[in-house]
């Protein structure tokens, strides 16, 4: 699904990325770990081709990742948006259908889509609600629909439980896992614990990236890849040795 | 306003003025401009709103000068007749706008500097070629309007842009607001993201330098940002505004002409004031209604 060969990427002098060279396959949900700045929503936007490598070579379904991005579903990190933007729940999900529709208004397919997206995340009956009228938790919920809105064969997601509480965490974790019946997922995460029941495989990301089974992952690994002291706390799943990280370094 | 198109300099009284309307050209092509330029200015403005691009929009009608100066110029002084000010205008504006969006896009120097530097050079370009125009040219007439210099052509380009406004709402609004709420995930659902803010600059640029007629230069940003800003208000989505803005725009053009032509005041300041007084009348109606006023 998404193959790395020898990347590298750097802005200005920094190198962000170097020689990254891994393969995820077809059915595969990764979380991608790492500490702040280590390169993580790089990894992302190469992903989506929204940065250029420097070196190397990036395929998306075996296709270019400009290409590629028709069959991915994307959620950013951030949105920094005006709290007065005059646009509904139902407009925002909307978005996602904008590279399937044609000239003029969206089309009543368009619509049914969005729709069928914000039921599939359970906000559709606040689909005509003004979308900053609508809490932290459900507006990452509207934002997922907006990238489930496409169709997509893979749904990348940039931090999304970011700013939820823990209640919100777990019910979006939910969300994700039924969802993930369907479409595969890659969506970086600080809490691979949290989310170690939803994905397969870790890609740590520090400069170098690295892709490990979940249940392979130890304190020794995280250890090295976040440089310092890593806390883990056993909870009783199938991942045995992951479940809460905690980075003091 | 105007002390050459009325027929009387004493004080006209509204009756009068709708009198007048029947028999004084410039009166009514300045309304129906007025009323035809509030269509472009409702639907313009709210994507000028949403995008947060106002002082994009101040610094581009500013550069008109620039323009208005030059052709003035080329027309008294060259003899270059066909060179209405209008003309100078637009083109000034379209390529400032181009500028500003291409700087910004590229992140190679700082907005507001560049905002900034276009806004004073424009203007400061126009001063000079109109002071080196033998004889008297008011610069007062293009910064603050005069209805008394809007002609038949005026209202056929004003008909024209309000045309191709919406025409290219209709078919790319999605676009506009794409860009406008989440440029990147835009980017990444394949809209040519550049292309449609260079559009939207552009668009800006040109309903701007239609009205610099009638509300004048340093008045015309408030006419594009003030209605969008108290529709946004109460309306509920883009199409709501829109349409609420354009009433609005035309009922401050309409009063303001009527007003300014009754007093004997500059039309642009006249036309502001009203737009103004009722915005911050907006800003005071969700507080009178808290406290149960």
């Amino acid at each position: 699904m998404i193959t790395f060969r020898d990347v590298s990427f750097s802005y200005g002098d920094r190198a962000v990325i170097q020689d990254a060279s891994f393969e995820i396959g077809k059915d595969d949900s990764i979380c991608v770990v790492g500490p702040n700045g280590g390169g993580k929503t790089t990894l992302l936007r190469l992903i989506l081709g929204l940065e250029k490598p420097d070196r190397g070579s990036i395929e998306v379904f075996g296709l270019p990742p400009k290409a590629a991005r028709s069959r991915i579903g994307y959620m950013p990190q951030y949105l920094n948006f005006d709290p007065q933007f005059p646009i509904s729940v139902l407009d925002v999900a909307l978005m996602g259908r904008i590279a399937k529709s044609g000239l003029g208004p969206y089309s009543k397919a368009d619509r049914a889509a969005a729709m069928g997206a914000l039921e599939e995340i359970g906000m559709a009956d606040r689909s005509a609600s003004h979308f900053s009228g609508l809490s932290g938790g459900q507006r990452q919920r509207v934002l997922i629909a907006r990238a489930l809105a496409c169709d997509p064969a893979l749904l990348l997601l940039d931090e999304p439980t970011a700013n939820v509480d823990q209640s919100v965490e777990a019910q979006l974790l939910d969300t994700l896992q039924q969802l993930s019946k369907r479409v595969s997922i890659l969506l970086v995460s600080h809490n691979l614990g949290f989310v170690s029941a939803l994905v397969d495989h870790v890609l740590c990301v520090n400069h170098s990236v690295h892709i490990h089974p979940t249940t392979k992952m130890t304190g020794r690994t995280l250890a090295e890849l976040f440089g310092g002291e890593v806390s883990i706390v056993r909870h009783d799943q199938d991942c045995p040795d992951v479940d809460h990280v905690h980075h003091h370094g | 306003m105007t002390k050459t198109a009325p027929t009387s300099t004493t004080s006209t009284t509204m009756v009068e003025y709708l009198q007048d309307l029947a028999t004084n050209s410039f009166l009514r092509y300045s309304l129906i401009a007025g009323l035809i330029a509030s269509i472009s200015f409702g639907v313009v403005g709210t994507y000028v709103v949403a995008r947060r691009i106002t002082y994009i929009a101040g610094a581009v009608a500013h550069c008109a000068l620039g323009g208005i100066g030059a052709a003035l110029y080329a027309q008294k002084v060259l003899g270059w007749g066909w060179c209405d000010p209008i003309y100078g205008a637009l083109v000034v504006s379209v390529g400032s706008a181009l500028v500003i969006g291409c700087v910004t896009l590229r992140g190679s120097e700082r907005e507001d500097t560049i905002i900034g530097a276009l806004w004073a050079t424009g203007m400061a370009i126009g001063f000079l070629f109109i002071q080196k125009i033998p004889g008297s040219v008011s610069t007062t007439t293009y910064l603050f309007g005069d209805i008394n210099i809007v002609s038949t052509t005026d209202v056929w380009l004003t008909s024209i842009l309000a045309l191709v406004v919406i025409v290219l709402a209709y078919l790319y609004h999605k676009q506009f607001v794409a860009i406008s709420f989440d440029e990147e995930f835009a980017r990444v659902r394949g809209v040519p993201v550049s292309l449609f803010y260079l559009l939207l600059l552009c668009l800006t640029a040109v309903t701007v330098v239609i009205l610099v007629r009638i509300v004048g230069i340093i008045m015309v940003i408030a006419l594009l940002t003030l209605p969008s800003a108290i529709a946004s208000r109460f309306g509920r989505g883009f199409f709501q505004i829109m349409l609420i803005s354009s009433l609005l725009c035309m009922l401050f053009i309409s009063s303001g002409l009527a007003i300014s032509y009754s007093i004997e005041t500059v039309t642009g300041p006249t036309i502001i004031l009203i737009a103004a007084a009722t915005y911050f009348i907006s800003l005071l109606i969700p507080r009178l209604r808290e406290k149960g006023i």
